[in-house]
């Protein structure tokens, strides 16, 4: 037997083989460098085969009576049994946790999920709203800036309304002081400021000083209650004698009533001036009457 | 046959010097020839192999100092006769023990477990992989398994058979040094 192979050095551990013939296997085990290495891994095999109950009866019986019967072999087969039920055990656990995260897995993935969804609807939204934001706050803030332009605009106006409010003022003084200032040619008017409530009686009169070139009054009358249409004015004497009168007069815009009474003969003495508010025909209403008393001086 | 011979360190150079001129080479040889005759008594049944193989390297030791081998050149043919002779003896002076049963394999303690565990924590990531699939079915599952574990490593079933032989064998020898010193703290605490 040059080269006994697995089958024949099974049968030989198994106790299968003829006297001779186990002889030569023997020899071989002392010859042959690879030899023992091949018993023993087919030892090892004989040995799996029965722990997986695979070996034929006879084979098994072989194994139990003949082949078991070494201490060596009872350990090597101890070893296999302890080798075997640690990897199987370790893999029932390996599958159980598996399965157990398989069954785990779809509620914890939905779970998951359904917050990843949710935080990202969230942070959606967020930027949305920051979006939102940002962009009111510009539009404010260009609105604001337009309004505060207006302001600006307003401010100059009003300054400037001021500033000929000012100058008016001023000339105003002037006229009530005297006269309004001459311009070349033209009549001079001596300006009377009335006020919208006047005192009764002569001596509560607005007195003015006469010069020789008037020529008639220009009467100022800011309007407190609401204004008529239009107004009669009739200048008076002292004794009631009608001097000089003007119809039709209305106000301006800025409620003050504007007119003038020409009269070139106008002397030192009291006057009476009456005014009598009227409708849009110009037709006075009795009830609306109202008389300013008027002292000229020399 | 009982032997008056004893054992002396003069003899064991003239057999490592009959083995190989070189020592660290006669040494290696020995191992070998020891694991050979404890294979060879294991073979023929016999319930103490190693102290057999120790009968024989004795009786070979005797030889040498008494001049008696008759060949010289084959050193592990040789000890191939003496084993032979060494069994037959043994034979004759054989009792029969009581049959043993063998280990269940649900029958096994804590320690052999962990000793198992540690041994396993000491090879390769390959290897463990490779020793873990082997074993982890049964029946078609596992002919399937070892297929695709074969191909899957470029090896034919032999040589796939023979991989985890030789991991199961370092397993095994690992196992069983961590055993004999839980057995060695185990006495020692007693």
């Amino acid at each position: 037997m040059n080269s006994p192979d697995k089958i024949t050095v099974r049968k030989y551990l198994l106790g299968f083989l003829p006297e001779d013939e186990s002889n030569a296997i023997e020899e071989k085990l002392f010859s042959e460098e690879s030899f023992l290495a091949l018993i023993e891994q087919v030892e090892d095999e004989i040995i799996d085969e029965y722990l997986e109950d695979s070996l034929s009866a006879a084979d098994k019986q072989a194994v139990e009576d003949h082949f078991m019967e070494p201490a060596e072999r009872r350990e090597k087969l101890r070893f296999a049994g302890t080798l075997r039920s640690h990897i199987q055990q370790k893999k029932k656990q390996n599958l159980s946790f598996e399965r157990g995260w398989h069954a785990i897995k779809p509620v914890y993935f939905y779970a998951v999920s359904a917050i990843a969804v949710a935080l990202f609807a969230v942070s959606i939204g967020l930027v949305m709203n920051n979006l939102r934001l940002q962009r009111k706050l510009d539009s404010e803030t260009a609105r604001e800036q337009t309004m505060q332009a207006a302001l600006n605009q307003q401010l100059r106006e009003a300054q400037l309304q001021n500033e000929q409010l000012q100058n008016e003022q001023h000339r105003r003084i002037l006229h009530v002081s005297g006269h309004r200032p001459e311009k070349q040619g033209e009549p001079v008017y001596l300006v009377v400021n009335l006020k919208p409530i006047q005192p009764r009686g002569i001596e509560s009169a607005t007195r003015l000083k006469l010069d020789a070139k008037t020529r008639g009054l220009e009467v100022r009358l800011p309007l407190v209650d609401a204004p008529f249409h239009s107004y009669q004015a009739v200048l008076r004497s002292a004794n009631g004698k009608e001097l000089a009168a003007v119809a039709k007069v209305t106000p301006a815009n800025a409620g003050e009533l504007s007119f003038r009474i020409p009269y070139p003969k106008l002397e030192a003495g009291n006057y009476v001036l009456v005014l009598v508010g009227g409708d849009s025909s110009g037709k006075p209403l009795a009830t609306s009457s109202k008389t300013y008393y008027i002292t000229l001086e020399k | 046959m009982k032997t008056e011979w004893m054992l002396t360190s003069e003899a064991l150079d003239r057999l490592l010097l009959w083995l190989s001129p070189d020592r660290d080479q006669a040494g290696a040889r020995y191992v070998e020839i020891r694991r050979r005759l404890i294979k060879f008594f294991v073979c023929r049944r016999c319930s103490i192999p190693e102290e057999l193989a120790d009968r024989t390297f004795d009786r070979v030791m005797q030889a040498i100092e008494t001049q008696t081998i008759r060949c010289p050149e084959q050193p592990l043919r040789y000890f191939f006769g003496v084993a032979k002779k060494i069994h037959l003896e043994f034979g004759r002076e054989k009792t029969t023990l009581p049959k043993e049963a063998l280990p269940l394999p649900g029958n096994r303690t804590e320690p052999e477990f962990r000793c198992l565990e540690k041994c396993l924590g000491q090879l390769t990531e390959q290897e463990r992989s490779l020793i873990s699939r082997y074993y982890e079915h049964d029946g078609h599952e596992k002919i399937v398994n070892r297929q695709s574990q074969a191909e899957e490593f470029g090896l034919d079933m032999n040589a796939l058979r023979i991989r985890v032989f030789r991991i199961k064998k370092i397993l095994r020898e690992c196992h069983s040094k961590c055993m004999a010193k839980n057995d060695l703290i185990k006495i020692q605490s007693q």
